[in-house]
């Protein structure tokens, strides 16, 4: 905003080296901006490189595609009525089939947490190595990183124009893939082909292929720098111990081409590494800088050091004049002292030990549920009824998400009061279903019956808490349990 | 003003604005943002001219489109009384008994009861349908003054109690206080006290010394062992619900100077298929009483016709 100076680079503080620094230097190849500015050249044009990271990042990027593309079409055996596909989140049904799993709206808890367990995941990797999650394996740099390969690949063979009809068919390809998780591949993709697809499922399609090929194209790195979140907080995260990709200045600069170094050396002045060649600038997806400094939108991918170590190779120089290190050791290098071991840290540990404690309390829900989900709402009686003979009838409205992989009658049962019989029934079905939940149609969400609890003259007086039960024919133990009243005489009514 | 000048720094022009010296750099918005924020200027003016957005005295002012959401719940609403309307015809054809018979017209029938019990019965039966003690009776318990099968309650809710309707139930308690002496109501009310504790033919009750008077006075209507009759409206002495109350005092109170509910005949608000689908619902409350032996099955139609029932009670609804 203002003219004020920006604060130089804190996690590298350069050494002062006077005499390199009067001199010009030549940097009419590449247009550097002064440090801190952080301007990103546009448009993003990064030149590809081979290396340590470059493997890693393709590793990466292929089990992420991969599993992207095969994961919907899996098969999974189920019982009929349920889809046969290993993945599948069905929001019309109502359930998340994966693999042997079932999960419903009632599983939503178990949901929060596995979203609790990523973001704790995300934040405790953050503290120790950084950005890696942008720099190898969310899914706009994986897009945006596989177009730009085979823009590489193709484009000097068929052009620019074929390049973009290939990323056209698999922004298509994607798009097609996204709704497989979300409706049976092999009924929709069908429909979809031979035009029979509902009109909305057209626009779906439309809209995620569009925003694939916009998003890996043209929007490319913006999305990281002005879209997404994630890098406005992540810097929070990082502390002096956390390695992040670093150009070692105290090592680099005063930087120039090695011709003048030899003529530094000559006059007896030691110049830096840095060759100033601008390769580091020149393959970085990001289009910016990292002799500048840590800076916001680096993603950490460590192309930079790649095609550095590639050059100081060239040179018969030390690897490394770019990698993941963190500012205390580059302090401690800096002024000449032995590398510091790592720290444990405390929010580290933090995030992981929260990490563990939500597995800790998800695992055990996941362990206890049954599917069965019951909710007891006293009818709005105002309390009891008295039947003719003085017996006290309490009414409910019971409802039963039966989520078993196999649904079967429940029996209900109430504890708390002696003698109690239950009694239900379908609204405005005459017949008594006695104390048994019918067996729920496949697909059926919630059994809506009236409960009648009814209790001898003398047996409940004023408010007692009480469960009801509900257990499978034939098991022993009741698979649900919900807490509740029955409101007996005394208790103001 | 300053004028505009390139910030040596970051190489970025100034907006020429100065406060204090502090310059600002001019970072524009982008272009698409700025067009975008345009488009959805032109998009709100076109919005305004295209759809009635400000009142005027003679209704919405310049709407090329005249919508009007009354209009639409007016339309809507007739869309889902045509829906409804297959429904109420079957809701007429079937018999009273055999609605419960067919599933998907048994719920139908529930739920429009319900919401039309919300709206008209409320007010007395209340929420829960549980009455209120001393005026309006539980239609959730399985004692009813004039009867619970559904054709008792059909007829009920059609013409109502005690009402101006020649058609409505109709009864009178005499006002006892003016024909027995003190002593004697005393000693009724005890006596309705022994029935709700003794089986008729019991030495409590033929040895009591209002027994004769019971007998005389009160067995024409409430029933010679007291059970009642609903053709009367007269309740059941021997079990345990009290409308006006249980006790020595409530009972003696209600015989010198009885009270007796009115109820309004619901056919003139109501529509006959309406009025069968308050019967279903009242009667799946819990305490719908299942057809007397004797009574054929009729359709609502053939129901609203005839006068009520002429069938006696059936024993043992006191259980
Ligand atoms: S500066 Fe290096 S690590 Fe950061 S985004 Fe660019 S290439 Fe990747
Ligand atoms: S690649 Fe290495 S040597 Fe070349 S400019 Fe970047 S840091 Fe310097």
């Amino acid at each position: 905003m203002a003219t004020h100076a920006p604060p130089p680079p804190e996690t590298t503080p350069r050494p002062a080296a006077p005499a390199a620094e009067a001199a010009p230097r030549p940097r009419a190849h590449i247009a550097l901006p002064a440090p801190g500015t952080h301007v990103v050249r546009r448009p993003v044009r990064p030149r590809p490189t081979t290396g340590r990271w470059r493997r890693t990042k393709d590793a990466v990027m292929a089990v992420i595609l991969v599993l992207f593309f095969i994961l919907p079409h899996l098969p999974w055996p189920r019982p009929d009525g349920q889809p046969q596909q290993a993945l599948l989140f069905d929001f019309v049904g109502g359930y998340a089939y994966v693999f042997p799993f079932r999960f419903g709206y009632e599983d939503l808890l178990l949901l929060m947490g596995l979203l609790l367990v990523s973001a704790m995941g995300l934040f405790f990797t953050n503290t120790l190595v950084g950005r890696v999650w942008c720099g190898f394996s969310c899914p706009q740099t994986v897009w945006t990183d596989l177009f730009r390969k085979i823009e590489h690949a193709v484009a000097p063979k068929i052009g620019r124009g074929g390049a973009r009809l290939l990323w056209g068919g698999i922004s298509l390809l994607t798009a097609l893939t996204i709704l497989a998780y979300f409706a049976p591949a092999r009924t929709l993709w069908p429909l979809i082909f031979t035009g029979e697809a509902a009109a909305f499922t057209y626009v779906l399609l439309a809209a995620f292929t569009l925003a694939t090929f916009f998003l890996a194209t043209l929007v490319q790195d913006m999305v990281c720098t002005h879209f997404c979140p994630w890098p406005r907080f992540q810097a929070v995260m990082v502390d002096r111990d956390t390695k992040v990709v670093t150009y070692q200045a105290w090592r680099g600069e005063p930087r120039g081409p090695a011709k003048r170094k030899a003529a530094l050396a000559a006059q007896g002045t030691a110049g830096g590494d840095c060759v100033d060649c601008g390769l580091c600038v020149k393959v970085c997806p990001m289009g910016i800088d990292i002799r500048e400094g840590s800076q916001l939108a680096c993603i950490g991918c460590g192309l930079c050091a790649d095609a550095c170590n590639q050059v100081m190779a060239k040179l018969g120089l030390e690897e490394g004049l770019i990698r993941f290190s963190s500012d205390r050791e580059q302090t401690a290098l800096a002024t000449g002292r032995a590398e510091p071991k790592p720290r444990l840290r405390a929010r580290t540990l933090g995030y992981g030990a929260m990490m563990l404690l939500v597995m800790a309390v998800i695992v055990p829900v996941y362990l206890d549920r049954t599917g069965i989900i019951v909710h007891v709402v006293p009818d709005q009686t105002g309390g009891f009824v008295r039947l003719s003979d003085g017996s006290i009838r309490n009414i409910y409205q019971l409802g039963v998400q039966d989520g078993r992989a196999t649904t079967g009658p429940l029996l209900v049962a109430v504890e708390g009061v002696p003698e109690a019989r239950v009694e239900l029934v379908t609204p405005g079905a005459e017949a008594s279903l006695g104390n048994i939940v019918p067996a729920q149609a496949p697909g059926a969400r919630q059994a809506n019956l009236r409960m009648m609890v009814t209790v001898p003259p003398g047996r409940a007086a004023g408010r007692v808490p009480v469960r009801f039960t509900f257990t499978p024919e034939g098991a022993d133990a009741p698979e649900a349990v919900e807490r509740g009243w029955f409101v007996g005489p005394g208790s103001g009514r | 003003m300053a004028r505009p000048e390139r910030d040596p720094l970051t190489g970025q022009w100034t907006t020429g604005h100065s406060w204090d010296g502090i310059k600002e750099l001019k970072t524009p918005v982008p272009v698409w943002w700025v067009s975008t924020f345009l488009i959805s200027i032109a998009f709100s003016i076109l919005y305004i001219v295209l759809n009635p957005s400000f009142p005027s005295p003679a209704g919405k002012a310049f709407a090329m489109n005249p919508v009007s959401t009354r209009e639409g719940l007016a339309i809507r609403l007739e869309e889902a009384a045509a829906r409804m309307e297959g429904m109420n015809a079957r809701l007429l054809e079937r018999p009273l008994e055999e609605i419960s018979r067919d599933a998907e017209l048994a719920r139908f029938a529930f739920n429009a009861g319900r919401a039309l019990y919300q709206v008209h019965c409320i007010g007395c039966h209340g929420p829960g349908a549980a009455g209120q003690a001393g005026q309006f009776p539980a239609l959730v318990d399985d004692d009813w003054i004039w009867g619970g099968t559904k054709a008792d309650i059909h007829q009920t809710i059609r013409y109502g109690i005690r009402n101006e309707d020649p058609d409505s139930r109709q009864s009178q308690m005499p006002v006892f206080g003016q024909i027995l002496q003190p002593h004697e109501i005393d000693q009724l009310a005890d006596y309705v006290l022994v029935m709700g504790e003794t089986q008729p033919g019991d030495a409590r009750r033929t040895g009591h010394p209002a027994h004769a008077l019971f007998q005389q006075q009160c067995a024409s209507c409430h029933g010679a062992d007291g059970r009642g009759n609903i053709e009367f409206g007269a309740p059941n002495l021997t079990d345990a619900i009290w409308l006006y109350g249980g006790t020595r005092a409530e009972i003696r109170q209600q015989i010198a100077a009885p009270r007796m509910g009115m109820m309004p005949g619901w056919h003139q608000r109501l529509t006959d298929a309406e009025i069968v689908a308050l019967t279903v619902y009242i009667h799946g409350l819990g305490g719908g009483q299942p057809p007397r032996p004797a009574e054929p099955l009729q359709s609502a139609a053939a129901a609203t016709g005839s006068s009520q029932p002429q069938t006696p009670a059936a024993p043992g609804a006191a259980g």
